[in-house]
């Protein structure tokens, strides 16, 4: 068999699955994951610690809905959801007494990815802006339950939350110190990133990329859809719930607020600074939309402005968002 | 056993009735072509078999088994793999990409990655560019590979010729009867008619959505063709 004339092939073109195959990305990545455990030891500076701590739990969240706009091509209004069941399970179960640490710990993640896994096998067949209207929905009613049922976690006063001393062997003391938490985040974030990156190149990551490209196509050629798109919301409610496992450790605090679309809305915004073609997009959004938050904040009390000037900025001009623009700065390729 | 069978079956898009008591049957190591104008209803027949338009009256059988209700990738999962009009190549995914997802359906066979490399060489060396970044014989050709990679028991190509330049064309039908001497069963969908003369057996020929003639290529007259394929 003899294949076509040379003179039919045409110019190569680039691969359309980002620029990050080369050792260097690698390398790179590798030296910011440990540079951030040694990070808490250079910066002394307690508030600032606090402040980047925070940031990474909202990197967590970011990282979340983002993974769900890079792998199904769905915009999440409502992740705040299982950020809020993750932080309300875990401090009602402990403060309560009803299991001990460890198991509430388990449940505060398990549950919120069952119920992701579960509701999207109905909501995830919904497409555009109907899927975003019902996961707003569907956070705006666990919300109210919040606020409403003044039994469950004090209403919207919010549930003070009493841990044991221990957590598997660990003080629990380590949760709540800006230092050591610091250390804790960066090391979930970077094994959430890792697991991201391995699974988006696998077969199942291949399979819901082609999904979200052409789904007709990918059924034709003999794949059953549907299980693909609600795997990937679970997996994203799994990083928002072990956000708001880490926020519930971190602040000792449950309220109302957990659940608000307004937490879904500023994780969206993250996502977007940051871009979503590269896993580490809207994590890089969440650090840049706390510091900005923080500093606009100081500086008047309009901050929710200067975000939403940005945010209209990146839009219009940056639309594959700081990742996106980094990736093509040091890959050489156009801006 | 056969492969693909319709018996008697009336299809449809949404009110609008496509195919009228259609009947034909392919078996093992056959090679069979559908022909007839534009908007006779070819497309339809694959497009019934893959669940798009809704099966009215009659049966469908895949691999010898009454098929029950048709979801997309019944088919595939029966053995039936389709190189779709247009190709429709997932052009988010690298060549090489795009064939490892063909093996969707696990199904025992001869045909591996490096296989369909060797079958089309273009496209090891053109593995880590963009399904769409290829010219149009390449993108058929990785169609074709991308089918082939789900060790189909029927290959069905539907337009296979479409937008191709003549010694493209030339080349896929050496393709095409290099599969059919292997004993892959083929499905071919064209007006082309060269194409079809020199990889099918036998035709069906569909006129207003029903088969109005049936036979062996050897049989089939140009007045026929002038009749119910020329424009």
């Amino acid at each position: 068999m003899t294949s076509l004339p040379e003179k039919l092939i045409g110019a190569a073109a680039p691969r359309p699955l980002d620029a990050q195959r080369s050792k260097l990305p690698l390398l790179l990545a590798l030296v910011v994951a440990v540079g951030g455990c040694v990070f808490p030891f250079v910066v002394t500076s307690t508030l600032t610690l606090s402040l980047l701590t925070q940031a990474l739990i909202g990197a967590m969240l970011a990282t979340g809905v983002g993974f769900l706009v890079r792998q199904n091509g769905m915009v999440s209004f409502g992740h705040a959801l299982f950020y809020g069941l993750g932080g309300y399970i875990l401090g009602v179960l402990v403060s309560r007494g009803i299991v001990p640490i460890e198991l509430a710990l388990i449940l505060a993640i398990v549950v919120p990815t069952v119920l992701a896994f579960v509701l999207g096998l109905v909501i995830t067949r919904i497409p555009g802006v109907a899927f975003g209207m019902l996961t707003l929905a569907c956070a705006q009613a666990f919300y109210e339950l919040a606020l409403k049922v003044r039994g469950l976690a004090n209403g919207d006063d919010g549930l003070a939350v009493t841990f044991p001393a221990r957590i598997f062997g660990v003080p629990v003391s380590l949760l709540q110190d800006p230092h050591s938490m610091f250390v804790i985040c960066w090391v979930v974030l970077m094994i959430a990133l890792g697991s991201l990156w391995l699974l988006m190149r696998s077969h199942y990551g291949l399979l819901t990329f082609a999904i979200k490209a052409n789904e007709e196509r990918a059924r034709f050629i003999g794949y059953e859809t549907l299980v693909p798109r609600a795997a990937i919301y679970a997996i994203s409610a799994l990083l928002a719930a072990t956000a708001g496992v880490l926020a519930t450790f971190y602040n000792a605090f449950i309220s109302p607020d957990m659940l608000h679309w307004t937490l879904s809305g500023s994780a969206l915004i993250m996502a977007i600074i940051g871009g979503t073609k590269a896993v580490w997009g809207p994590a890089l959004g969440a650090v840049v939309f706390f510091f900005i938050k923080e500093i606009a904040g100081d500086a008047t009390e309009h901050w929710p402005a200067v975000i939403g000037g940005i945010l209209i900025v990146v839009t219009v001009f940056v639309p594959i968002g700081l990742s996106g623009l980094l990736v093509r700065v040091f890959s050489g390729r156009r801006a | 056993m056969s492969l693909l069978a319709f018996r008697d079956v009336d299809s449809f898009y949404g009110r609008a009735q496509v195919l009228r008591g259609v009947s034909f049957e392919i078996g093992a190591g056959e090679r069979v072509a559908i022909l007839g104008r534009n908007g006779v209803g070819k497309t339809t027949v694959v497009n019934t078999f893959l669940g798009i338009a809704s099966l009215g009256k009659g049966e469908i059988t895949l691999a010898g088994k009454p098929s029950g209700r048709i979801r997309n990738y019944t088919a595939a999962r029966a053995g039936i793999s389709v190189v779709p009009q247009g190709r429709r190549i997932i052009g988010a995914l690298s060549v090489k990409e795009n064939l490892v997802l063909g093996s969707a359906v696990d199904r025992k066979g001869s045909w591996t990655l490096e296989r369909v490399f060797n079958l089309f060489p273009i496209l090891r060396e053109r593995q880590d560019t963009s399904g769409t970044a290829l010219s149009g014989g390449q993108q058929q050709m990785l169609a074709i590979g991308r089918a082939l990679m789900a060790n189909p028991a029927l290959l069905v190509l539907d337009e296979p010729s479409e937008g191709l330049a003549p010694v493209i064309i030339d080349e896929l039908a050496d393709v095409f009867v290099r599969l059919a001497g292997e004993g892959t069963s083929l499905l071919l969908i064209e007006q082309h008619i060269s194409l079809v003369r020199r990889v099918a057996q036998t035709y069906h020929m569909l006129s207003k959505g029903a088969v109005v003639e049936s036979g062996t290529l050897a049989e089939l007259t140009d007045e026929q063709l002038k009749r119910h394929v020329a424009v």
